[in-house]
């Protein structure tokens, strides 16, 4: 198997933090979180490396919200300097019509994975923040600007209308 | 059990009545004014990268870093790094990996250099062995004096310095490109100057570059000359007028009041130390080992204080560990 060309040279210390998360994270129920390859490893060596360089997490949406009854597929991609660098977190392209997305892409507007980055954080924080996002649209930084326009005007059932509207059309 | 945050290892913390041999205590940066602490190394590896010196678990804006490590006296020491004055992250974890590895320098010199200290210890006899400190004091104070002092001093008393053994630089432990130049007269450690001053400059006391380290005695230039090699006072006589001092002037009051505390907290080692010299216990140790080891734990512990008498500092007990310490590493075995 061919790797694409990924340097993934992770440091003792990284792989130490991420096996601390990894045993966390399946310690826990409340947010499906799992490394994209599965837990046996996806990594062809089985070295473990590879495997917890990628997650993937499924967002049930919030049901006081017009993601209700949907879920959404939130991919994670662990950088070499974790957790000195934020891991880049972004939905499937075409998937999530959201203020703070880009609906193309799936690229996620949101502070913490960004500027507001700090170590202390870890993938479950991050997971938890993106669903909270689906709560609490931040009209400010928009990404997606026909939802940002809508919403900016208040034209509330026009929102969710849009928004339902999206998510049936997958 | 206190974990850093940013590696979620845990934090082994000094615990001063852990025996020394039982755990490698962690060097630890303790943020201010927020008190979040973390691994040193963590915490500076993030203020590499991260935009500016907020605590990343609070926000707060830190202003300065204590770190505490275990220096291989077994002492747990202190110092302040001012976050604000620079970034020579590197020099600083280099500081603090090199008080790690046993780096046991014969002392030899010591008491070559004052003989005066060659006495048998007594009661009436505290006060011996605090020449040398009390000298590097005046140094801070009087300038001018001790520059022609102590080259007179290491002229005629110092041995001819063993060059081309351990010419490490204890700083950055490196001797492969440039040698390290200075040396300290009292322990013997040579660094390289450049280094001696960013160290100094990173904890926020640049004025004190040319201190050794490990015990603030004035270092000395290492120069060879003609296959023999000797040594000068790093700072030359300057001919331009002097810039006014930052040191304080010392008081004759103030000495004698340091005197007055060195030679309380002397007298606690000694008593520690005591029972390995005049007792017929299974440790004995030589009058040589006792001077030797007196000065280093004394030292040690005039540094805990800043030279004061604390009433609220243990220094039984820390001399008892310190003394512990050093006696192993002299391959004594103590229980």
């Amino acid at each position: 198997m061919v790797m694409s060309g990924v340097e993934c040279n992770f440091t003792w210390a990284t792989m130490s933090r991420l096996m601390k998360e990894y045993r966390a994270i399946r310690a826990q129920k409340e947010v499906a979180l799992r490394p994209s390859g599965g837990e046996s490893g996806a990594g062809a060596d089985g070295d473990g490396e590879d495997s917890l360089r990628a997650w993937t997490a499924t967002l049930e949406g919030p049901a006081d919200s017009p993601y209700a009854g949907a879920s959404f597929a939130l991919d994670l991609e662990v950088p070499a300097t974790y957790p000195l660098a934020p891991p880049v977190a972004r939905f499937r392209p075409r998937a999530m019509p959201h203020v703070n997305v880009n609906y193309e892409t799936g690229e996620i507007c949101l502070d913490i994975l960004k500027g507001e980055w700090s170590p202390v954080y870890n993938l479950l924080y991050v997971v938890q923040a993106v669903q909270r996002l689906l709560r609490e649209p931040n009209p400010d930084s928009p990404l997606n600007l026909e939802l940002g326009v809508i919403m900016r005007e208040g034209d509330l059932a026009a929102y969710r209308g849009l928004i339902r509207y999206y998510i049936q059309q997958q | 059990m206190l974990e850093c945050p940013i590696c979620m290892d845990t934090i082994s913390l000094y615990d001063l009545h852990k025996k020394p041999s039982e755990t490698d205590y962690d060097i630890v940066g303790e943020l201010v004014p927020c008190h979040h602490k973390f691994h040193s190394e963590c915490i500076r590896q993030w203020h590499t990268v991260a935009p500016d010196l907020k605590c990343p678990v609070c926000r707060t804006l830190s202003i300065s870093m204590t770190v505490t490590y275990d220096s291989n006296t077994g002492f747990e020491r202190k110092i302040q790094v001012h976050l604000k004055k620079g970034f020579l992250v590197d020099a600083v974890l280099q500081y603090e990996g090199m008080m790690l590895p046993a780096q046991h320098p014969s002392r030899v010199n010591d008491l070559v250099e004052h003989p005066e200290e060659m006495e048998i210890p007594s009661e009436t006899g505290i006060n011996v062995g605090l020449a040398s400190d009390f000298r590097s004091i005046l140094t801070v104070a009087a300038n001018e004096r001790v520059e022609s002092e102590s080259e007179e001093d290491v002229l005629a008393l110092s041995p001819e310095p063993d060059i081309g053994d351990d010419l490490m630089c204890k700083i950055c432990g490196d001797d492969e490109e440039i040698p390290a130049d200075t040396r300290c007269p009292s322990c013997d450690f040579r660094y390289h100057e450049s280094c001696l001053h960013s160290t100094a400059c990173e904890v926020g006391e640049g004025d004190t570059w040319q201190q050794c380290i490990e015990c603030r005695t004035l270092v000395t230039h290492i120069n060879k000359i003609r296959g023999r090699s000797t040594e000068i006072p790093v700072h030359q006589p300057r001919s331009v007028p002097r810039q006014p001092r930052t040191a304080p002037e010392l008081s004759s009051q103030q000495i004698a009041k340091i005197l007055d505390s060195k030679t309380k907290i002397q007298k606690h080692v000694r008593n520690q130390l005591r029972k390995y010299y005049n007792s017929s216990d299974v440790v004995q140790i030589t009058k040589e080992e006792f001077l030797t080891i007196n000065r280093t734990v004394s030292r040690s512990l005039y540094a805990l204080s800043d030279n004061e008498y604390n009433k609220n500092i243990d220094y039984d007990t820390h001399a008892k560990r310190a003394i512990s310490v050093a006696l192993h590493k002299l391959g004594y075995m103590t229980t």
